[in-house]
């Protein structure tokens, strides 16, 4: 009874083992890192922060799942600023990022990242479970399969920053979004 | 409208498709093709784990989903190391690193930070938790003695069940179910935006559980209905203050049978009926504190289970807990706490079977803990020292450190190992309760039966169990896969457990009415006599074969011996333990995406014999199909237990119910969310 269960899960495993791979699909943290540089596209940092033509440092804080696709964005454009990624620990090194991006490593410090960023005009972002709602900048979500992602606008404007309408337009939720 | 989005997506997917390698061409996408794109594969959240000096594993909303568990116990089945055995409809033997029978004492099980352990018979009654599966957000097991972080009773591992933030539960939800016996589950919530205040949600489900089967496969032998509704209200955090209140009440009656033996000597049944009545409320405040981050949480709580009109039982708890972790300071980021317990228990036994003395108490728990997180060298080693002190009405004061190294040699890889001490708290039952089991048999002709009776040794002064563990573990995490491996070495002392009354058969004993009108009562005692140790192996595997399965299995094997000595009363001990767990058990689930939205889980579950009850070992075979046309709906039909007409998983231990089989069954569930 046993072998036979074995044998059907082994069939069915090498089923679809020999089977020609289905369309290839890109991976959940090219999308993210995808994300990353439209967010850095349509939020736009105070002057004095982020001067016309200095890189725009895009950090990632914790144990990175990008891997190369991190790497990828390195001396893109972006509203005339070149992208400059790297991985940083702690707060004080990412304190001088533009866009910090906090891996899920760091769960338990969230609220502790979250305070030690605040006011020095950083946006964050995180695919930390309830990341926008718990005063984070832009929480990126997987829905459905899809990733989408969650703006808490207060967040985003009390660092200074200016979110776009295109960008609150294809937000799953807005947080902090006074109705008109 | 799914035809649109496909029409939609399709060029873009093909288009997109040529150069996949390359994320150059992703990049260049914008927000609303990002939005559009289907993930491959999701990633588990495992990056948290690579950086955890302990066994744990995480069970995510889609794993719990992909299992086609109807309660907590049944999504647990496929985690290493956690023995997971049915004992009847709803009642559940759920062990860390052994099994120990209808109440785990050794393990710690919280919902949202509330402990749901009780401290009357130390385990959790699984007959009286039925879950809202679908607003489950992740379950995380932790093996292994977790005692600085969660407190006493965390000896072999905890289990916390994590709720979805109401702000991620916006919409409707109906889920509606029936087996192919025809009962029915029924759950219902609603979501509702609070502004700027947050979210709340509130919730109803009632449910009828498939009820066991005698020996024969002829006649019914438990039932399990009843209801739960509650609520769960979050913030919509602003400047990183948060803050959550949640409250739940529940209404549960479980019927079985217990075996008993007459004068005469034959076997007889005795109907036992259980109602649960239950409610909580919590709330949880987190907010920052010199530079660092403080959170206060407390929650009250209390259950009443009663026992037809023989008797009723009452636990009321009242839970205060604050915790605060500092900003990082050099090489060290440090963390503490402290907290109090107040339990009041009360007893109203109106049969001999069960007394207990004194029949109110109640007991406080104080405790305080702190840990440090040191970075050895930045990325690569990291040592955490921590301990908790404990003192509790019940027992000594009770300190109960931890020290763990953890090397991180690549990102992908890293290796454990840690030695901790944790004990676990005597419960009101153990310290105070006299049972009653019933007549046996002697084969002695001057005196033919005997009463069993359990209570409290002479003289005992009640300690509490104590645990030293060591454990070294190896982890591969892989962007969508992992690979784990743990040796552990776990050595028990102080285990309560019975002994014979060394004076022997009381006389005359308990009077009754007929011939023989007395009948003599043979005491086993209660006291800190037991001793044992287990060695095992726990393995996981988790590993994206390609974009449409995903294989997963995990193994547990454990050597679990009481000591030997040459004192009887410390071996009768030990045995009791090592017969209540099987050596092995493993499973092994392929997890496979078909098109268009349809899935199939093929499941085999394998389990090693188990020597109290003569449990043989067995095999069962499940599978899933899911169809999820959209968003909205999603359809799933389960056959559980497929080659096999009916098995036995565990005998109930403490309460001696009748064998309860488990047969071959399958359910419909559709839930819609709007």
């Amino acid at each position: 009874m046993a072998h036979r269960a074995l044998k059907i899960l082994c069939v069915a495993a090498a089923c679809l083992g020999v089977a020609p791979a289905w369309a290839m699909q890109p991976g959940e943290y090219q999308i993210k890192a995808a994300y990353l540089l439209n967010f850095a596209r349509y939020v736009e940092w105070p002057a004095q922060r982020l001067p016309a033509g200095a890189p725009l440092r895009l950090c990632v804080l914790g144990r990175d799942p990008f891997g190369e696709a991190l790497s990828g964005l390195e001396g893109r454009q972006v509203n005339g600023h070149e992208v400059k990624p790297r991985v940083v620990d702690g707060v004080e090194m990412a304190s001088d990022c533009h866009l910090v991006f906090i891996t899920d490593s760091e769960e338990r410090r969230v609220g502790l990242l979250l305070r030690g960023l605040a006011g020095r005009s950083v946006l964050t972002v995180s695919d930390i479970d309830g990341f926008a709602e718990a005063g984070g900048g832009i929480g990126l979500v997987v829905d459905e399969r899809r990733v989408r992602f969650d703006i808490n606008l207060t967040s985003v404007q009390r660092e200074g920053l200016r979110a776009s309408s295109q960008l609150l337009r294809h937000g799953r939720f807005v947080f902090g979004l006074r109705a008109p | 409208m799914p035809c649109n989005r496909v029409r939609l997506v399709l060029p873009l997917a093909l288009s997109v498709q040529l150069a996949w390698a390359d994320d150059a061409v992703l990049a260049d996408l914008a927000l609303e093709d990002l939005a559009r794109l289907d993930v491959a594969t999701v990633s588990r959240k495992t990056q948290k784990l690579s950086e955890t000096p302990a066994a744990v594993t995480v069970l995510t909303a889609e794993d719990i989903r992909r299992s086609g568990a109807r309660s907590v116990p049944e999504a647990l089945r496929e985690v290493p190391g956690v023995s997971v055995a049915q004992i009847g409809a709803g009642s559940w033997a759920v062990g860390v690193r052994m099994a120990e029978g209808r109440f785990s004492n050794k393990l710690l099980v919280q919902i949202d930070g509330r402990s749901v352990y009780n401290p009357l018979f130390s385990g959790v009654f699984w007959e009286s938790l039925d879950l809202l599966m679908e607003d489950i957000e992740r379950i995380e097991v932790v093996r292994g003695p977790g005692a600085s972080l969660w407190g006493a009773n965390a000896v072999n591992g905890v289990i916390n069940i994590v709720t979805r933030k109401a702000t991620a539960t916006r919409g409707s939800l109906i889920s509606a179910r029936v087996d192919h016996k025809g009962h029915p589950a029924l759950a219902v919530r609603q979501g509702f935006d609070i502004g700027e205040l947050g979210a709340v949600r509130v919730y109803a489900k009632g449910s009828e559980m498939q009820p066991s089967r005698s020996a024969d496969g002829r006649s019914e032998v438990d039932h399990n209905r009843g209801w739960s509704a509650g609520f769960r209200m979050d913030s919509a955090g602003s400047a990183g203050n948060t803050w959550m209140v949640q409250g739940n009440s529940f209404r549960r009656t479980t019927s079985e049978s217990l075996v008993t033996t007459g004068l005469d000597g034959s076997a007889g049944l005795y109907p036992l009926s259980l109602e649960f009545e239950g409610s909580s409320l919590l709330g949880r405040y987190s907010w920052g504190l010199l530079g660092g981050e403080a959170s206060v949480q407390t929650y009250f709580d209390n259950l009443n289970a009663s026992v037809g009109e023989s008797g009723r039982g009452g636990i009321s708890t009242f839970d205060l807990d604050f915790q605060h972790r500092l900003a990082p300071v050099g090489r060290h980021e440090l963390m503490w706490g402290a907290g109090g317990r107040y339990v009041k228990t009360d007893i109203d036994a109106a049969t001999p079977i069960l007394t207990i003395s004194p029949p109110e108490r109640s007991l406080q728990v104080m405790s305080a803990f702190v840990q440090d997180e040191i970075t050895l060298q930045p990325r690569t080693w990291k040592a955490t020292l921590g301990a908790r002190l404990e003192h509790s009405t019940l027992s000594h004061f009770e300190p109960q450190p931890t020290a763990r190294l953890m090397w991180t040699p690549t990102e992908s890889d890293s290796v454990w190992a840690n030695w901790s001490r944790a004990t676990r708290t005597p419960s009101v039952g153990e310290i105070g309760a006299s049972i009653l089991f019933g007549a046996k048999p002697t084969g002695n002709p001057m005196l033919p039966i005997v009463f069993v009776r359990s209570t409290p040794g002479q003289g005992w002064s009640p300690r509490a169990e104590r645990v030293d563990a060591l454990e070294l573990g190896y982890r591969r995490t892989l962007r969508n896969g992992s690979f784990e491996a743990v040796l552990f070495h776990h050595d028990y002392r102080r285990l309560i457990a019975g002994y014979l009354d060394p004076n022997g058969l009381i006389l005359p004993g308990i009077p009754l009415p007929i011939p023989p009108y007395f009948i003599p009562v043979q005491n086993i005692f209660r006291g800190n006599v037991g001793k044992a140790r287990s060695t095992g192996v726990e393995l996981g595997l988790d590993l994206p074969v390609n974009d449409r399965f995903r294989f997963q299995a995990s193994y547990t094997a454990v050597n679990l011996k009481g000591a030997r000595s040459s004192d009887p009363v410390t071996d009768a001990a030990g045995a009791e333990l090592e017969e209540a767990s099987p050596r092995y058990w493993g499973t092994l689930h392929g997890v496979i995406g078909l098109a268009r939205g349809h899935e199939l889980d093929l499941m085999v579950r394998r389990t090693g014999a188990i020597t109290h009850g003569n449990v043989p070992a067995h095999t069962s075979f499940d599978v899933r199909y899911g169809w999820r046309p959209g968003p909205g709906f999603e359809l799933t039909v389960m056959g559980i237990n497929l080659f096999d007409k009916q098995h036995l998983e565990y005998m109930s231990n403490f309460l001696p119910t009748q064998p309860a089989y488990l047969s071959r069954q399958a359910y419909v569930q559709g839930v819609w969310r709007f």
